[in-house]
Formats: C-alpha cells, structure tokens, sequence
C-alpha cells in the first residue's frame, strides 16, 4: 500500500511539473504547485513525523496562494510574458527525465536513502525546476520553480534529517521565497514611497 | 560601559538575574528591533539613527559583555551577579553564542551600525536599515546554530530579506535579483546535502573517493553562495542594476558571513585527510579569482558593475587567506589575515558605494563617459572613488595595504607563482583605479562638465561629510597599522579563547 502511494506520488510529482512546461497560463504554475507539494507530503509523510511533513504541505500550498493572489491582483497584460516552444520544452524535459532515472540510483547508494522513489521525485523535482529558471526569467516562473526546487529538495533531504528546526525553518524558506516572489512581481506597480 | 548595557542589567537583576540569555540580546532583540523600525519606515531619517544606534549599541555590548561568566555590578550591596548564558535550545537545534564569539558579533554589528550611518547620505531607501539589522540577527544566530551545517537555511533566509534591497518599489525587475535568488537556494540546498553526506562518509570510513566527491559537493555549494567563478556573474549584473549603497553592503556582509561559516566547515574536516587537497583548491580558486576579478576591472566601463568585480576580488583575497594554513584551526596565526581583511575591505567598498551614489544623484549613468569631468563639480566623491579603489588595491599607505601585504608576502613565501597572481590581480584594480581618475579629470563635451568649467563642491553636506571621514580613515588606518590591524589579526586567535 504504502509503494503504491510512494509512486503515486512520484508520477504526480513528474506529471505536475511536467505540465507546467507546456503552458502559460499562471493557474496552471499555481495548480502544479499545489500538486508537486502534495507529493512531496506523500514521500515525506513515511520519514517525518507527520505534524512537520504537514507543516512543509501547508508552507507549500500557502506559497501557491500568495503567489495566486499576487497575480490576481497585476494589471492583466502584465500577468504573464512567456513565450514558449512546446516541442523544445517536450525535447529538453525528456533529457532531464532520462538524465534523472541515471542519476537516481547512484543518489539513493550514495546517500543511503531508503526508497528509491525519493530520489527519483526529488531528482525531478530539482532537474525540471532548473530547466524552467534557465528558459524563463518571470518573477512568477523564477519563484515557482524555486519553490518546485525547494519541495526537491525537501523529499531528499527529509530521508537526511528529521530535526524540527529544519522542518521549521525549510517552511519558512518556502513561504519566503513565495513572498519574495510576490513582491517581485508586485513591485514595478507599487508607488515608490511605499 | 555603555548606557544600553546598565539598563539590560538592570532589567535583567530586577528579573531574578539568571534570564537573560545572549541569543536574547544579539539574536532575538535585534529581529525584534528590526520589525519595529520597520513601521517607522516613514521617518526616514529617524529609521536610519535608530537602527545605527542600535546597531551600535550591540556592538559595544559584545565588546565588552562577558558570555558564561559572572560579572559582579554591585550597585546595591546584594546585588548578585549577573550571568549571560550562552546557549538556547529551539526545536531541536541549539544556539549558542560563545564567549568565544564575540569579536565576531562585535564585527558583525559594528558593519551593520556603521552602513547604515551612510544609508540616509546615499538613499539607499527606507527599507535598508531594518533589513540590514534583521541581516545582522540573522548572521548572529548562524554563527551561534549547531549544528552548524542548518547555518545554510539561514543564509537564504538572508538572502531573501534582500529581495526588497535590490528591488525597489515602482522599478522593474531586473535579471540580477532572480538570478541572484536563484544560485543562493541552488547552493544552500547542496551545502545542506554535501554537508550530510560529508558528515556520513567520515564517519563510516567510506572509500577515499566517496571522500572527495563529498568535498567536491561542499565546495559546489559554497561556490554557488561565495560566489566562486564561474557562478559569479549575479554579482556585477546586480552591482549594475540596483543602489550601489545596497549592493556594495550585501556584496561584502554575505560573503564574509559565508566565508566564516566555511572556515567552521573546514576546522570541522580538518581531520578527514584530505585537507591539503581543499586547501590547494581554495588557493588555486582564490588566486584566480583575485586575478579575473581585476582583469574585468579594467575593461569595465560601468562604476555600478565594477563594483561587483571588486566584490569578487575580495572574495578571492578572502579565500586565500583562508587557505594560508595547511590544516585550519583558529588559533594559527596566519588565520589572522583573513580577520584583517575585513574592515579596511568594507571601508572600502563602503565609500566607494557612496561616492558613486552621490554621483548618481546628478546623472543616473554611471559609465566612463557619463562621468567624465565630474571631478570638477564633484571633487569629494571623485576623490572617495579613486582612493576607495587604490585601497582595495592594496596602494601603500592606504588601509588595505598592511592586510594585503601580509597576504602577500605569506604568499610568496610558500606559493610564488600565486603570489604573483594575487599580486597582478591588484595591480589590474590599480590600473582600473587609474582608469577611473582618468575619466573623472578629463574635459567633456558631451556631459555637464565642459572644459573650463570652474572647481567647486556640488556634494551634500552630509555626503561630503562622510565621504571626508572615510577618506580619512583610508589613511588613518593606512598610516598606523599598528592601532588596529593587530586587534583583528588576534581574532582568529581569540575564536580559539572562551574567556578573550
């Protein structure tokens, strides 16, 4: 029961942040984060108390919505300027998809983590989060896959510690990057004396 | 002692005596602190005294505040004994900021104090001064974290109080801060890995090449935060794109902070055998950094983007003299050089950023040919750019001089040829400084300084002020070494001390 939602968790974690390559549309960055850190709670859950891997799912979902709620609130031109090739996005995913499912068993040996699926959702997390920072430089795409880095991260490093101050402050980092994110994109509208 | 500190004892004697606690004061008050000048943020001239007297204050306490140790006051005769305990637990981790420590929080706070005393002189917004003494708590509590490797989480906390810093309300947003962003949390999350892994292989007696990937996989993740070449180049995008005020003072408070939390990384594996190889790298890395980040420097034509060249010449000069010794401990004295760096390397860079935001304040460009002539009409800041960079050259008689030629004379006694680099880097800096007079002299047609426009001194008070106490300082500092450079030498020394 537990493998089955172990790779449950992996395939929505490669499907969400898989998907956001191929669209524009800002609900959707919004909606695979919500997934992608639904995943990682599923791979955290089993190494971590569950209060601290709620702590992380919670930390995540609310960056969404901070982020959700700034886009909201941007003059609609200024939402969104990715251009994006599909079939390149398609092409530059796979070489990280197999470059990962490589990579993933050397992590695993060398870090001594206990399943297989961790390194493999965090390898993915971490490979296709860089891949979007390298195409586009947004302030919502930069603090998405920052966020999508941090939950890859989290999913590998949650099997390396399971210190409270860590979890703690992981959360924070999350929500930090989400307000940075926000500010970022809210910034060029505020008036300068705020 | 300061008046700050009486009070503090005061409300801690009539609590009981036993309270009050270090991380309290230099970790916890300062956050606070930070948070309350924050809502004063309309009052900026208030927000910017307050936050350097504060600043300041914490800096005296740590000067003269013994941790772990009782200090009789006895201003009534029962008086007991007030006692600063040095450590606090909080989820799980420990902080603990040890007698040992305070020279390094006296530092810490003394740099905060005094870049906010210019904050106000080179607008570098409201927002600075709070940030900057949340930065400052923040650097406290990752000198005082154990274990020490969660220090990385706090760094990108660091990290990402700047956002606001380098992107300021009502400007757009440039590629610098993203990519800035993006090679912080890149490198925490592999610092906090490679640490774990480190931690793993030396104690499981892995094979020596487990050893050194877990090495190679450390270095990454400082390189990344540092930054190293070739992950540097956030550094003058960012020095181009924002206030150089700001730039400047998180080009130098960060990469101090995180070279002092390599230095613990490395007196922590110092015994896994292969030391010798890290500090090869470390030398090897440095030696080259010094050189490139003067090679850009000359062929830069920005001031803003100059800026972070000299940044990455520091960084380099840093990891050299941290690569000194062959196996690192603090209590070795060619460790001093790397704590003599740091003041006359922020007083440079400081009255470098001021002297070109006062020059930005008249002409927002800041190339070569925008500023060509401006001598005449700002003769105070030109001097304060051109004898900044002759400092951090390392030019004799100027305050970097002593510590540089400590480096380099350490150098070329063990490592010639990277002596000799160190020393091409900075004579390329000086070549750079020559640059940049150069173009401050010469007559203009094209900017509002033609030829035959008359000398006079079109500076703020304010700014010509602080700009004159920093050049004075230059020569202070340069003219009698002996004052302070042996203070900062000897910290490295008293790391090594509980009771200094």
């Amino acid at each position: 029961m537990l493998e089955s939602i172990k790779l449950l968790a992996v395939i929505l974690v490669a499907l969400a942040s898989f998907g956001v390559l191929l669209t524009k549309d800002w609900r959707v960055t919004i909606l695979s984060l919500a997934i992608q850190f639904s995943g990682v709670f599923l791979l955290i859950a089993p190494v971590w108390p569950l209060a601290m891997a709620i702590t992380i799912l919670i930390a995540g979902w609310l960056a969404g919505v901070i982020l959700g709620m700034s886009v909201i609130s941007l003059p609609r031109q200024t939402a969104s300027t990715r251009r994006l090739n599909p079939f390149f996005n398609l092409l530059a995913a796979l070489l990280i998809y197999l470059t990962v499912l490589s990579l993933a068993p050397q992590l695993q040996k060398l870090l001594a983590l206990t399943a297989p699926e961790q390194s493999l959702a965090g390898l993915t997390l971490i490979g296709l989060s860089l891949l979007r920072l390298a195409l586009d430089p947004h302030p919502l795409t930069t603090s998405a896959a920052l966020l999508a880095l941090l939950a890859g991260f989290t999913v590998i490093f949650a099997s390396l510690t399971a210190t409270q101050f860590a979890a703690g402050a992981l959360a924070m980092v999350i929500l930090c990057v989400a307000l940075a994110g926000s500010y970022l994109l809210l910034a060029p509208q505020m008036e300068e004396s705020a | 002692m300061c008046r700050a500190g009486r009070l503090i004892f005061i409300a801690c004697a009539a609590d009981g005596g036993e309270r009050l606690n270090a991380i309290l004061i230099w970790v916890i008050f300062p956050g606070l602190a930070s948070i309350l000048i924050y809502l004063l943020r309309r009052r900026e001239i208030a927000v910017h005294f307050t936050g350097m007297t504060i600043a300041l204050a914490l800096a005296a306490l740590a000067w003269r505040l013994p941790i772990g140790k009782p200090l009789p006051l006895h201003l009534w005769t029962t008086m007991p004994a007030i006692n600063i305990s040095p450590s606090l637990p909080f989820l799980g981790a420990i902080f603990t900021l040890e007698n040992s420590l305070r020279p390094a929080l006296t530092i810490v706070y003394l740099t905060v104090g005094f870049w906010c005393g210019g904050a106000y002189a080179a607008r570098a917004g409201r927002y600075f001064t709070p940030i900057g003494l949340a930065i400052a708590a923040l650097v406290s509590a990752c000198l005082a974290i154990r274990p020490n490797s969660l220090a990385a989480l706090l760094i990108e906390l660091i990290v990402l109080l700047c956002t606001p810093l380098f992107s300021p309300p009502g400007q757009p947003v440039r590629r610098g801060i993203q990519r800035f962003l993006t090679f912080q949390t890149l490198g925490m999350t592999v610092i906090l890995v490679a640490d774990y892994f480190l931690a793993t292989v030396s104690l499981q007696n892995r094979p020596m090449s487990d050893l050194r990937l877990a090495m190679v996989a450390v270095g990454l993740g400082f390189a990344l935060v540092l930054p190293v070449i070739p992950f540097h180049s956030w550094m003058p995008m960012l020095a181009g794109e924002t206030n150089p005020y700001s730039a400047a003072f998180i080009c130098y408070l960060l990469p101090s902070s995180v070279a002092f939390l390599l230095f613990g990384f490395l007196i922590r594996y110092t015994g896994t055998g292969i030391a010798p190889e890290i500090f090869a790298a470390l030398r090897t890395i440095g030696a080259l950094m010094v050189l490139s980040g003067g090679l850009w420097a000359i062929f830069e034509n920005h001031l803003g983007r100059l800026l972070g060249f000299i940044a990455i010449q520091q960084i380099g000069a840093n990891l050299l003299a941290l690569s000194l010794n062959e196996n690192a401990s603090p209590s070795l004295p060619l460790m001093g050089v790397f704590f003599a760096q740091l003041l006359p390397s922020g007083l440079g860079m400081a009255v470098y950023a001021l002297s070109l935001c006062t020059l930005q304040q008249r002409q927002s460009l800041l190339t070569l040919d925008d500023i060509a002539g401006r001598a005449r009409s700002h003769p105070i800041a030109a001097a304060g750019l051109v004898v900044s960079l002759f400092s951090l050259a390392g030019l004799p008689l100027l305050a970097s001089f002593p510590a540089c030629y400590a480096l380099w004379s350490a150098l070329t006694h063990s490592y010639p040829s990277l002596g000799l680099l160190a020393v091409l880097g900075s004579t390329f800096l000086l070549i750079a400084g020559v640059r940049v007079l150069s173009a401050l002299t010469r007559a203009s047609k094209l900017t509002s300084c033609p030829p035959n426009t008359a000398w006079n001194i079109s500076e703020h008070r304010l700014q010509g002020l602080l700009i004159g106490i920093g050049l004075a300082a230059f020569f202070a500092i340069g003219l009698s070494p002996q004052i302070l450079i042996p203070y900062l030498a000897d910290m490295a020394v008293l790391l090594s001390n509980p009771f200094p």
